[in-house]
């Protein structure tokens, strides 16, 4: 099992909050995208990589891809989850993966999906997989910056 | 104040508050920062050099505020206009002036999340014109009909607190005493090490880390003033760094390359450069919650896309609903990304076959990236730099310097965001793409942040002040002094120091921003209440 030193649910995955404070805070060495549609879509991969820092080795991967990878032998890596919904953490959870907790960032609005808090807006099946998380004992907070406050998702569940 | 002072004032905040004369980032990063408000209401109340000294002295506490589509612990603008206009009438001294400036700053935040909530509202009245087609109302739901609104109720406020405030001030300020004077300016005084902290976080990394100590080893022992450890640590940078040749080779030869072979078929260069022009000032006129800048990017879009689909209404409709979902990026490659959308709508008209998830997968795998670069290079490198630069001249009275520091950015910001718009329509975005790749830009950032890290190092011995008043006294004589007989001996600035890496560490530990602050204006108030400081 790899270290995970930060996992964060956020539709836009690699992104200004992210290069600008997160990755100075949690300092990571690699950064796992789980998303089907990044891994298979070139040029969202390529501008994925083009923005990641370069010391930085970074993961492009399907959602079953990176729960392989992260239940992979740890060496000295400090991995940063990034997941756009919170389905690939579910699933990732429900195959064994640990998190500590799930830091969630934005997720915007749309057909279907209704205001959940501030930046969340969730489906009504989105909710339910953050119930899920949380009920599997992993604690999920909505935090956009690291100098916000902490919202613990419970109390809006 | 009177009441044309007043007005007067009122008027300048309606306009920094929102994203004219200077677009979007443009405004934000100029008038609204209390660096150039404090020149401007030094004008307005007659001391233009108090003014600015003001002003700058409380632009040092923003300088760690970086908008990244959260929210902000403390508005500039409240700060900055407010803070400077207060105390120029109320006559507080500077470090009186900053404690104040902090709760009008967090006044402001409160304000910017209630604009956001309820500007939702108007997302809604978009949606249903874009459904009709109605592209010239768009930007009336974009900015017409939440500025009236938004308007009203910041000139509200604006004028009562620089009609009365002043006055309630003064009062207040009659009925302090000796500890509690003191209290304030102790407070005041070491609130700048919360902006130098928070400005840390973002750019005290892996080597840089080092020329914070020596800026502020620089400042200590050998005086350095600013200017001069920028310039000296400026150049260390860029050598350690090193830059060659081959850093610069995507810049060449890339121009022509998956050039549109339909480029302005449909479309005038005069209309994308007008499509720009409204993406910069409108992208954020309707900022909320559920799209961000979605209704801001269709409003940029809608003169491009009147002219494309000029007879075909339904493809007018269609493209509008596709460009104006959820939406977030920088400000310049916001542009580059307009440009990119642009030339894919004219091929598309011209029979292209270009799916509408071809759109939705462009602009959601660019936004979050972009954003990623864009923001660090505009607001932890280009804003801090200048801003430490430009600040630390008109602390010394010097009001050009504001004036210089808005004509210098917006010149870099719009030079690099104009080219970047064509680079956008007319290579897709390839040339900085392959910026991207290359690695400049981690160099330039790297090279940045160890000049922004021995500034910050320099700038924090200047600009928190502290000193401990506990001595003994025997028979007249001064037996033991804590400030000049133990931390002056060994290193003189040395709490200003630990105070600064302490708000860093506090930050990185996950707290709050504003209980930070308020924590350390809480151990301000403490030791100057009891005279251990002042």
């Amino acid at each position: 099992m790899k270290n995970i030193v930060l996992t964060r649910i956020d539709e836009r995955l690699i992104h200004g909050q992210v290069i600008t404070s997160w990755l100075k805070l949690a300092s990571p060495n690699t950064i796992v995208i789980m998303d089907d549609m990044s891994a298979s879509n070139a040029f969202a991969k390529r501008i994925l990589f083009a923005a990641a820092p370069k010391d930085i080795d970074m993961k492009v991967l399907s959602v079953a891809d990176a729960i392989e990878y992260l239940k992979g032998e740890h060496e000295n890596e400090r991995v940063f989850v990034m997941a756009k919904v919170p389905g690939p953490v579910l699933t990732a959870i429900k195959q064994g993966v640990e998190f500590k907790e799930v830091n969630l960032g934005n997720m915007g609005g749309g057909p279907g999906r209704n205001r959940f808090n501030k930046n969340v807006n969730a489906s009504p099946q989105e909710v339910a997989e953050f119930q899920e998380i949380v009920e599997a004992g992993v604690p999920v907070y909505a935090q956009m910056v690291p100098t916000d406050a902490k919202i613990d998702l419970k109390s809006l569940l | 104040m009177t009441v044309l002072q007043a007005i007067i004032i009122t008027i300048y905040f309606l306009f920094a508050q929102s994203t004219l004369p200077f677009g979007s980032m443009g405004t934000w990063a100029t008038i609204d920062r209390p660096l150039v408000a404090g020149l401007f209401v030094g004008c307005v109340l007659g001391d233009p050099v108090k003014g600015t000294m003001i002003g700058a002295s409380i632009n040092i506490i923003t300088l760690g505020v970086i908008s990244a589509g959260g929210a902000l612990p403390m508005d500039s603008g409240y700060c900055g206009i407010f803070g400077t206009a207060l105390a120029l009438a109320g006559g507080l001294s500077t470090n009186e002036a900053i404690t104040l400036a902090i709760p009008l700053g967090l006044l402001g935040s409160i304000m910017n999340t209630f604009t956001m909530t309820i500007q939702c509202f108007f997302v809604k009245i978009a949606d249903k014109w874009i459904a009709e087609g109605k592209s010239k109302l768009v930007l009336v739901a974009d900015f017409f009909l939440p500025y009236s609104i938004k308007t009203i109720y910041r000139a509200a406020m604006s004028f009562v607190i620089l009609y009365y405030g002043p006055a309630a001030i003064e009062k207040v300020v009659a009925m302090l005493d000796g500890p509690i004077v003191n209290a304030l300016n102790v407070m005041g005084g070491m609130i700048a090490a919360v902006g130098l902290g928070m400005l840390l976080t973002s750019i005290f990394k892996g080597k840089a880390k080092y020329f914070f100590f020596l800026g502020f080893l620089a400042a200590t022992f050998l005086g350095l003033a600013t200017i001069p450890t920028a310039l000296i640590f400026g150049i260390v940078a860029i050598m350690l760094v090193g830059f060659g040749e081959e850093d610069f080779e995507a810049f060449k030869g890339a121009a022509d390359e998956n050039a549109s072979q339909h480029q302005f078929k449909l479309v005038k260069k005069s209309t994308i450069v007008k499509s720009w022009v409204r993406w910069q000032i409108f992208c954020e006129t309707l900022y909320n919650y559920e799209r961000m800048q979605g209704i801001g990017f269709c409003t940029g879009m809608v003169p491009a896309l009147e002219e494309i689909y000029k007879d075909d209404k339904e493809g007018l409709i269609e493209s509008m609903k596709r460009h104006s979902m959820f939406f977030n990026t920088d400000h310049d490659f916001g542009g580059m990304i307009l440009g990119m959308c642009i030339a894919m709508e004219e091929q598309k008209k011209l029979g292209e076959d270009i799916p509408e998830e071809a759109f939705v997968s462009l602009k959601s795998s660019l936004m979050g990236p972009c954003a990623g670069v864009g923001d660090t290079l505009s607001q932890v490198v280009l804003i801090p730099i200048l801003a430490i630069i430009f600040t630390n001249l008109a602390a010394q009275g010097a009001t050009w310097a504001p004036i210089a520091y808005t004509i210098i950015f917006l010149a870099i910001f719009y030079g690099v965001g104009y080219w970047m718009l064509w680079v956008g329509y007319k290579n897709g975005g390839e040339t900085i793409f392959k910026i991207m790749e290359s690695g400049l830009l981690d160099k330039v950032i790297l090279a940045a942040n160890m000049l922004g890290c021995a500034v910050t190092g320099q700038l924090l011995c200047n600009y928190i002040s502290f000193n401990w008043t506990v001595s003994i006294v025997q028979d007249g004589f001064t037996v033991f002094d804590l400030q000049s007989g133990v931390f002056d001996a060994i290193l003189p600035n040395a709490m200003k120091l630990l105070l600064t890496l302490g708000v860093y560490w506090a930050i990185k530990k996950g707290k709050n921003a504003m209980h930070v602050t308020l924590g350390v204006m809480a151990i301000g108030l403490v030791l100057g209440l009891l005279g251990l400081a002042g």
